[in-house]
């Protein structure tokens, strides 16, 4: 029992080490000094931190407004796709309706399409969409908040799916019966028993809009106001010599908060997840 | 006994669609649509610069076939998928189940396991990049230390320059960043299982292997069709980690069906937009032979 103990402890800390490695060298590399990272002896530690490279970062033109910009796409979707999702999710289980499966297929396989290849049709979507609907178009923040919300809706129904499932009907009965209405219902009663499920799309979701390069690189052309995070950290690569510890102050400054975000909400993950894998 | 009128009925059908309606409509528009685009331009002549000059009938799909280097990248699609994939869901099984344990480390064991998924998948692809660099990467100068390598700067010192060992680089990098997810799914299947199957178990004097094969491994099976599934989805069409990494070099010996449609799109659209359709069509069968061989329908009923 206690050998057992001590070799899962071993294993632990070592799978820890390992997948904490990357993440604990880009922090490293952030704080060192730049001579120190050119050096070919690298050390895993330094004894002159610095935080010339956040002040490089900080001061860079813009880098906090595309902070608040990712900031505000990645929230804007997290909230309207748990919404979305949770509605659709919620149709999909509760009611019989033709199409039903064939709604379903279309979800399955909307999560199975490369958005690589998709870009130049997106591309003619945002950019005619935004003649229509003002505020989605070409160089808007709405244009990406459009895109991804769409693309995170499949998996996100797909999770929410099993959580409905699980509120037994029954209580939504009792609750009719005694006259609620049925915003009242899925207000007080189906939304906290789903929860942990929302969590867990949020957190999907929230990645996905927080760390996109692409959409982001399609759609934001010429708006320099409008460009997220992502944007702000290709300033340091550069052709003859990419600016290691530029790169990686900034990759810092947008890691970070995910990962506090993460850590915080961990345990209501495994719960989330229960859902999605539960069927 | 339960009456109700034509128009009643007619409210009735329609409820589920505004409940469905919002879902629909952005899949349908953003998701579906641009498919649809991507299928109908597969079969047009398009110039370099994007100017539609007419149907092409079937010439994108003949020239794509005849590519020389279709069949070794539809080859090594598969090998990637499969290889990282199955990677993947061995390790994440042995975590899942180390995690399930309670020992003191478990906690910051399990935050440390998050933050590969936290991270950018690109920035992590960018980071193994740098640290397998020939000339300044940390992996070649630990290499160097331990005495593995002779010297920086060399051919020695490049892992991805050279096809036999770029590939599982690239698969190591997959699998670092798709264990996360899959080990937290799977803990999730983990916690499902009630714990009185295990007393039962034990009382029976089952062993430990025994237990693990014939009860924890069927109960978690739902977990496991759903995790792996998901993973062959994203796996298929990764992108940012061999791009970033290699760009599909050398020449095209690491470049997956994505990255070749990606390359394809340089010089001819329609035809990168045919590479786009065989990739999906690809990922619809893996789909549907994995669900197939996993019985997941008799799963779910």
């Amino acid at each position: 029992m206690n050998r057992s103990r001590l070799a899962a402890n071993a294993v632990a800390v070592a799978a820890a080490a390992v997948t904490l490695f990357p993440i604990y060298w880009m922090v490293l590399s952030a704080v060192k000094p730049a001579g120190e990272i050119q050096s070919l002896q690298a050390r895993p530690w330094t004894l002159a931190p610095t935080l010339e490279h956040f002040r490089r970062v900080l001061g860079a033109e813009n880098f906090g407004r595309y902070f608040l910009n990712s900031a505000a796409v990645a929230l804007s979707v997290v909230v309207l796709s748990a919404v979305v999702a949770f509605l659709a999710a919620f149709a999909v289980t509760r009611f019989r309706f033709r199409f039903r499966t064939s709604v379903l297929i279309m979800f399955l396989v909307a999560q199975m399409v490369p958005v690589e290849a998709l870009t130049i049709p997106l591309f003619f979507l945002v950019r005619d969409l935004g003649g229509v609907v003002p505020g989605v178009g070409l160089n808007t923040l709405g244009s990406l908040v459009l895109v991804h919300l769409a693309f995170s809706l499949p998996f996100a129904i797909w999770m929410m799916r099993g959580f409905v499932a699980a509120v037994p009907e029954a209580i939504e009965e009792a609750a009719m019966i005694d006259g609620a209405s049925r915003a009242v219902i899925l207000w007080r009663i189906i939304f906290p028993l789903v929860a942990p499920g929302l969590v867990a799309t949020g957190v999907f979701s929230f990645i996905t809009a927080w760390n996109d390069f692409i959409f982001a690189r399609t759609f934001i052309i010429s708006a320099t106001h409008n460009q997220t995070l992502p944007a702000a950290l290709l300033v340091f690569f550069k052709p003859d010599e990419n600016d290691w510890g530029g790169i990686m102050a900034a990759s810092t400054l947008m890691t970070v908060p995910v990962l506090v975000f993460f850590i915080a909400v961990q345990r209501r993950l495994v719960a989330g997840l229960g859902g999605a894998v539960k069927d | 006994m339960q009456q109700t009128s034509a128009p009643a009925r007619a409210v009735r059908a329609l409820a589920p669609l505004a409940w469905i309606g919002p879902a629909v409509v952005l899949i349908g528009v953003v998701v579906v649509w641009p498919v649809v685009v991507m299928i109908q331009s597969s079969f047009l002549k398009i110039s370099r610069f994007g100017v539609v000059q007419g149907a092409n009938g079937t010439d994108n799909y003949t020239k794509l076939l005849a590519e020389p280097d279709f069949g070794g990248v539809m080859a090594r699609s598969l090998v990637w998928v499969v290889a990282v994939v199955a990677i993947t869901v061995a390790i994440s099984l042995g975590l899942a189940q180390l995690f399930d344990q309670r020992f003191p480390g478990r906690r910051v064991a399990r935050w440390a396991l998050i933050a590969p998924w936290a991270a950018s998948v690109l920035m992590t692809a960018i980071i193994f990049k740098w640290m397998l660099d020939p000339e300044v990467g940390l992996i070649n100068m630990i290499l160097r230390d331990l005495g593995l390598l002779d010297a920086l700067g060399g051919a020695d010192a490049d892992p991805l320059g050279n096809a036999a060992t770029a590939m599982p680089w690239l698969i190591f990098v997959a699998v670092f960043v798709s264990v996360p997810f899959t080990t937290y799914a799977l803990l999730a299947g983990l916690s499902a299982i009630p714990a009185d199957v295990y007393e039962a178990a034990r009382i029976d004097g089952a062993s430990r292997l025994r237990t693990y094969w014939s009860i924890t491994l069927p109960l978690l099976r739902p977990a496991l069709v759903v995790a792996t599934l998901i993973n062959v989805m994203n796996v298929f069409n990764s992108f940012p980690i061999i791009w970033a990494m290699t760009h599909g070099q050398p020449g095209y010996s690491t470049a997956t069906s994505t990255i070749f449609m990606y390359i394809l799109k340089g010089s001819d659209i329609g035809e990168s937009a045919a590479m786009s359709v065989v990739n999906f069509g690809m990922v619809i069968v893996l789909t549907v032979i994995f669900l197939k061989v996993s019985k997941w329908k008799t799963e779910v009923s």
